[in-house]
């Protein structure tokens, strides 16, 4: 800054107003007075000249120390949109601002301090020397803020007693801005302040001042004061009692506020479109004051404090609303997710019921086979015993008959042969039979001789040397009976030694008696199953490439249901013909033994590899069915119960089942747990004693 | 003289023997010859329809090596010079449904399930072979003392009447 010529002063301050010229020049002349040696005054009488003027300054290199507007302008341009408007332009910005006004809205000073585009606020009319006052200080503040260097020239141009009062007077200003300013605030913070029930008295209190009284009016309970959708053209402002507002859902109405109506009725139907969002019902005898939408409009144009009231009201009242249904939201979210989790947990139990029950279903049928097929082998073993048993005692009394008969030897020793004799396949019988009736050219001689093992003329004529020949058809009787009894005799013995055969894997298969792991001959077991498939089999070549195998600590009743399913499920791919190949070996070093069940059907698809473990045992028919992937789940649990895996491996024309055990069980192992071993014994016991006695000492 | 050829086919030796013992009172009249499976059975066949013998009777197992009794009855249904015999399925093992196969395809004329008794094959044998024989042999005479000789007299009786 430039020390000011004597002539002029250095800064000029700037007043707009719409003031007759007499007061703009008696303004000015105060307003340079109080600049003192440092601002002069100059006054616009619109926002053109304003600008202009403020551009001259620039130009000129003259600080403008302050600018003051008068409000309203002409045309009624508001004083502090001058000021916001030249404080948006930097060059002005430090430019003190002084609004004289008559009326200030809040709205409109709040906006005005906080874009820092006023600095003080005079209210009209005012005192020459209060006008006077504020200039000094803002010229004070702006030197001390913008040239601080120039403070001692403010004592040239200043009174120092004045610019004492004046920095002090500045301080004051300061202070009753931010008086002003709090009370400002306070407005809204005592809004804020008051609870509900007060706001609304307050609010209730202006409308009966400002409507003289508008009507009220009374509903009994339970009355729909409006329906969803209807058009709505007032609004009820509650007195006493309380509303339901309601919302028609899919299947019911829905209770959406009670508490949280408020008092405000008929609120959002006047704010949208007119048109009911809810239903709304009398929850309790209702007394209301009757607004119409123009009734409103009046009361709040002629009531600032009410409209503050109001806005504070309906925001207090949409704010219960809103979260009201976002409370609802969040429970209808936590009904939804309680409601998701107990599904699944449904789903869960399910899904393992069924798992339990198909196993159970499972456990079961074997249990009852075990018990049946133990119950018929045991069934079988006494009379099976005594049937051989006879079939002895036949054999040693015949020979004793025929030893003390005439001719007794010869008849003893065909006996013997018949007995002993390996029966011939039909085709070669039937040869032997075509030739020596040709050479006899007796069809049915030949047929009796080769039936009593006399196969050729020349044994016929030997046997029958010199007996004569009126005796010889009588002799060939007795032979043929003697021979009869002998091949009867051999078909008594090998017929029950089978059925003993047969009992015996059977209760080996079942092992009803079977109490822990054991170590047990695993081919044992594979031969038991086997003899048991019996006709099953009778198209399919069995191969045996058994190894030398340790016993092996098993459930040996529970592996044979493995090797049953395993060759059934065999049988069943190769379906007419083919060949088994059953395979085992011993791993010494890792003490393992493995078996392979081996087929030649069309091989198992890769995508049921998969899964062929988990698939679930089905019947079909009422009937235990044997297919592919049956009873294989099965098959892995006991398999895994000992200690051992499953391997499968297969292509077309070859499928291989490995079974890996281990020879002895883990200390504490699972096969120490028995429930898939199918009996009772206490219970079985009693009955099977029960039975024997019955039957008698054969056993 | 053509003979008429009873047929049993049974793969255990045990039960054959037994079979071909029930069997006995015939083999004087009838040529009996038993098979083990169905191929073996085919050549029989083959033999005695070359000899111009006739087949009669078969009794026959389901559960066999090979092709299965009841297939194999249907075979004999669809050749002509077979046809006409008469046909038993003696069997403990032959599901339902292929018992209504043997009966619909074959024209099973009996079932006889194991474990059977003598009386009863006997029996079921002599009714066959008597149909057999009034439906198929000119010369009924030689069957009355094994077969069921009133209706077959009765038969002879009207053939008289006849000529």
């Amino acid at each position: 800054m430039t020390p000011p010529p004597s002539s002029a002063k250095p800064c000029v301050m700037l007043l707009c107003t719409t003031e007759p010229e007499e007061v703009r020049e008696s303004l000015a002349a105060d307003l340079s007075e109080a600049g003192g040696h440092l601002v002069s005054a100059e006054t616009v009488t619109n926002t053109e000249e304003l600008r202009q003027a403020l551009q001259d300054m620039e130009e000129r290199s003259t600080p403008v120390p302050v600018i003051i507007v008068d409000d309203p302008l002409r045309d009624g341009v508001r004083g502090g949109d001058v000021l916001l408007e030249i404080h948006e332009d930097p060059r002005y910005r430090a430019s003190r601002k002084l609004l004289l006004s008559e009326h200030a809205s809040l709205e409109e000073l709040t906006r005005l301090l906080n874009q820092g585009a006023l600095n003080t606020r005079l209210k009209k009319p005012c005192a020459r020397e209060e006008l006077m006052d504020a200039v000094r200080r803002l010229v004070t503040d702006y030197i001390i803020e913008q040239a601080p260097g120039e403070v001692e020239h403010l004592a040239e141009y200043f009174d120092p007693r004045e610019l004492s009062h004046a920095l002090v007077a500045s301080e004051r200003l300061r202070r009753d801005l931010a008086t002003q300013l709090r009370t400002v605030k306070r407005s809204f913070l005592s809004v804020a302040d008051l609870s509900d029930m007060q706001l609304e008295e307050e609010m209730i209190r202006e409308f009966d001042r400002v409507l003289d009284q508008p009507p009220r009016q009374t509903f009994p309970p339970d009355t729909v004061m409006f329906q969803q959708g209807d058009t709505v053209d007032r609004l009820w402002i509650v007195l006493d009692g309380k509303v339901r507002l309601t919302r028609q859902a899919k299947e019911k109405e829905v209770v959406m506020h009670m508490e949280s109506a408020g008092r405000l009725i008929g609120l959002l139907a006047l704010s949208q479109g007119q048109t009911a969002f809810y239903t709304c019902c009398t929850a309790t005898e209702l007394t209301a004051l009757t607004v119409t939408p123009e009734q409103l409009d009046f009361a709040l144009q002629t009531s600032p404090g009410l409209s503050v009231y109001f806005d504070t009201v309906l925001i207090r009242t949409l704010g219960n609303r809103v979260r009201r249904s976002a409370e609802l939201q969040m429970e209808v979210e936590d009904l939804n997710s309680a409601l998701a989790r107990e599904r699944d947990q449904l789903a869960e139990t399910l899904e393992l019921l069924r798992r339990t029950q198909s196993r159970l279903l499972e456990t079961e049928k074997m249990a009852t086979l075990g018990l049946l097929s133990a119950g018929i082998a045991h069934e079988l073993n006494n009379p099976i015993s005594a049937i051989q048993r006879s079939a002895d005692y036949i054999a040693e009394d015949l020979e004793a008959i025929l030893g003390s008969c005439r001719e007794g030897s010869k008849l003893a020793e065909q006996l013997q042969a018949a007995h002993d004799a390996r029966p011939l396949p039909t085709r070669e019988e039937r040869k032997i039979r075509n030739r020596l009736a040709d050479e006899l050219s007796d069809r049915t001689l030949a047929r009796r001789l080769v039936t009593i093992g006399i196969h050729t003329r020349g044994e016929y004529e030997a046997f029958f040397e010199g007996v004569p020949r009126e005796e010889r058809r009588e002799r060939l009787a007795m032979l043929e009976r003697v021979h009869q009894l002998g091949s009867g005799l051999r078909n008594i013995r090998s017929c029950a030694s089978r059925v003993t055969g047969i009992v015996k894997s059977l209760r080996s298969y079942a092992r009803p008696d079977e109490e822990g792991p054991a170590f047990e001959d695993i081919h044992e077991g594979l031969e038991d199953t086997l003899l048991l498939f019996g006709h099953t089999l009778r198209n399919i070549q069995v191969e045996r490439r058994y190894g030398d195998l340790p016993k092996v600590q098993c459930r040996a009743a529970q592996l044979n249901q493995v090797w049953t399913n395993l060759i059934s499920n065999a049988i069943e791919a190769m379906g007419e013909e083919g060949t088994l190949t059953i395979e085992t070996g011993a791993d010494r070093e890792n003490e393992q033994v493995h078996v392979s069940i081996i087929d030649t059907g069309p091989g198992i698809p890769e995508d049921v590899q998969q899964r062929i473990f988990g698939l679930h045992f089905t019947t079909k028919q009422g009937r235990v069915q044997f297919g592919l992937g049956m009873g294989l789940s099965i098959c892995r649990q006991i398999v895994t119960r000992h200690g051992g895996s499953i391997e499968l491996d297969s292509r077309p024309g070859r499928t291989c089942f490995k079974v890996i055990l281990p020879v002895r069980q883990p200390v504490g192992g699972e096969t120490a747990r028995a429930d898939l071993t199918p009996q009772n014994p206490t219970q079985d016991e009693p009955q099977a004693r029960q039975r024997n006695t019955q039957h008698g000492g054969l056993s | 003289m053509n003979q008429v050829l009873v047929l049993c086919i049974e793969d255990e030796q045990e039960v054959r023997d037994a079979i071909l013992r029930d069997l006995e009172p015939f083999a004087e009249h009838f040529q009996v010859e038993a098979a083990e499976t169905a191929d073996a059975a085919r050549e029989v066949l083959q033999e005695a329809l070359a000899r111009k013998d006739k087949l009669g009777l078969v009794l026959c197992d389901h559960l066999l090596p090979g092709q299965s009794g009841v297939d194999f009855l249907v075979e004999l249904k669809k050749d002509e010079r077979t046809a006409v015999a008469r046909k038993v399925l003696i069997t403990g093992q032959a599901s339902l449904e292929d018992t209504v196969k043997a009966v619909n395809e074959a024209g099973l004329d009996s079932y006889i399930a194991k474990p059977w008794k003598r009386e009863e094959l006997q029996e079921i044998v002599v009714k066959q072979l008597t149909e057999f024989v009034l439906g198929n042999v000119e010369e009924l005479l030689p069957y009355v003392s094994v077969l069921d000789g009133p209706r077959l007299l009765e038969e002879v009786g009207r053939r008289k009447a006849d000529k």
